[in-house]
């Protein structure tokens, strides 16, 4: 189990967001996490990624505590280097893709394996084309991100995320600020990466994405998981009535 | 009226060159030291960023000649063992009374910067002074930049205040050679100094500005 997350908690102010959320994530999972605005979906991943300190629960990573809840007591966070070296193996991809936009694509591909990393520039360089060709952008080493299309740019962000080695890598709904004809390239780009191995949990609206490329789908409602398991059993043979009705509106507006 | 003007001349320059002389030290000591409080305006200690609150609601609530006079005419007053020469008097007011304009620009520029960037940065690893000095501050920077070019103007003009505690820039070999030669002259070229002392501020700033507009 490379992720396990333990009844987790968070609210923002009075309103409750996660209410004793549980997940697990084994290597080679692709994990898609689906429901409706406001469902904690997007807060789950936060709280995995530590963007946002949770109020209850635990998180292991590979099996070891990130942060641990005693029955009772206040979250305890691992001490600050072992958090940064456990944090470290989660990358993360944004909903506004978050690219430095004073850096090219190089650069901002770059700007974490040496400074964090401190690997060489020429080798981090070489690494970084060998990601954008992967995400098939080659050719926009140079451009700077206010030259590309969000399509570009999320792809730019995604090699930026592989350039860190990350074991496993989360999608903060990847595909919510593009035109639908952009979302197309960005989920080829997933789905590669799903193909080739990499572990991944993906918070999105993408239901194709959900039902083709993720092997495990997870549907969140009300800051509970709702229902999971292989995308045939959630999205075909579940009978939940909230998880219908969401099915059916999603499939509205496809 | 042209042997007027070049019998004015030189007295004049050598005024701009003081009027020159307190821009150029105001600018090199209060930009840094604008920019270094500005980041401990910013930290996380509380207390530090309150005292510097203050401070900054202090200088740029109160007009930058009291604050001169102060100085001055004030310390000497409270103990004669801060009298000090006019000049360094009128460093020490400039630069205090710019820091404070500086940090608050600064403030807001770092303050400006989209939660996402540092986000972004937080999840790639990098430590919080990497993120500052390598993400935020750079963008940070070009944003503050129209701030910085009008905050320097004031201070081109600015530099006629010291004038009131006799030192001999611009405005005051000006003002002497006017009153002692009983004509106008004088004030409309000290006027043109003061427009291309300016002209030339904007036309730097607007080229630092082209440096940086190779990203949106």
């Amino acid at each position: 189990m490379i992720l396990r997350a333990e009844n987790i908690e968070k609210s923002f102010g009075e309103l409750k967001v996660l209410k004793g959320v549980s997940l697990s994530v084994s290597k080679g999972d692709v994990v898609a996490i689906i429901g409706p605005s406001g469902s904690g979906k997007s807060t789950l991943l936060r709280c995995i990624n530590r963007l946002e300190d949770i109020e209850g629960g635990s998180i292991y990573i590979d099996g070891k505590p990130m942060v641990t809840t005693e029955p009772g007591k206040k979250p305890v966070y691992a001490p600050e280097r072992e958090l940064k070296a456990l944090r470290r193996r989660l990358g993360m991809v944004f909903q506004s893709f978050n690219l430095f936009p004073h850096k090219n694509v190089l650069q901002n591909i770059i700007e974490a394996p040496t400074q964090v990393k401190k690997i060489p520039k020429a080798e981090a360089e070489k690494r970084a084309m060998e990601l954008l060709a992967k995400v098939e952008l080659a050719d926009k080493a140079r451009a700077y991100p206010c030259e590309l299309s969000g399509g570009q740019q999320q792809r730019v962000a995604i090699a930026r995320a592989l350039a860190m080695d990350p074991e496993v890598l989360c999608f903060d709904e990847p595909t919510s600020a593009l035109d639908p004809q952009l979302t197309g390239e960005v989920l080829r780009v997933m789905q590669k990466l799903a193909a080739d191995g990499m572990t991944m949990l993906v918070v999105t609206h993408e239901m194709g994405f959900a039902r083709n490329v993720a092997n495990h789908v997870v549907f969140m409602n009300d800051g509970v998981i709702v229902e999971q398991g292989t995308p045939k059993e959630v999205l075909e043979q579940s009978g939940n009535p909230r998880l219908r009705a969401f099915l059916g509106m999603a499939r509205q507006k496809e | 009226m042209m042997d007027y003007l070049l019998k004015l001349l030189p007295a004049m320059l050598k005024g701009t060159g003081m009027t020159l002389l307190i821009f150029a030290i105001t600018l090199v000591l209060s930009l840094p030291l604008g920019l270094l409080v500005s980041l401990l305006r910013v930290s996380r200690n509380r207390v530090v960023a309150k005292i510097i609150e203050i401070y900054c609601w202090i200088m740029r609530g109160t007009p930058l000649l009291l604050q001169l006079m102060f100085v001055y005419y004030g310390l000497p007053v409270i103990s004669p063992s801060l009298t000090m020469p006019a000049f360094p008097c009128a460093i020490i007011a400039f630069v205090l009374n710019y820091t404070a304009y500086f940090v608050e620009i600064f403030r807001g520029g770092i303050e400006s910067i989209e939660r996402g960037q540092l986000e972004a940065a937080d999840v790639l690893g990098l430590t919080r002074y990497q993120t500052m000095r390598r993400i935020v501050l750079p963008q940070a920077f070009k944003r503050v930049l129209p701030s910085l070019g009008n905050e320097v103007i004031t201070l081109v003009k600015d530099t006629a205040l010291v004038y009131t505690i006799s030192i001999h820039e611009l405005l005051r070999v000006t003002q002497i050679a006017a009153t002692r030669d009983f004509r106008s002259e004088a004030f409309i070229v000290a006027g043109l100094i003061y427009l291309l002392l300016t002209f030339v501020c904007t036309r730097l700033q607007k080229r630092v500005e082209d440096k940086f507009a190779y990203y949106r």
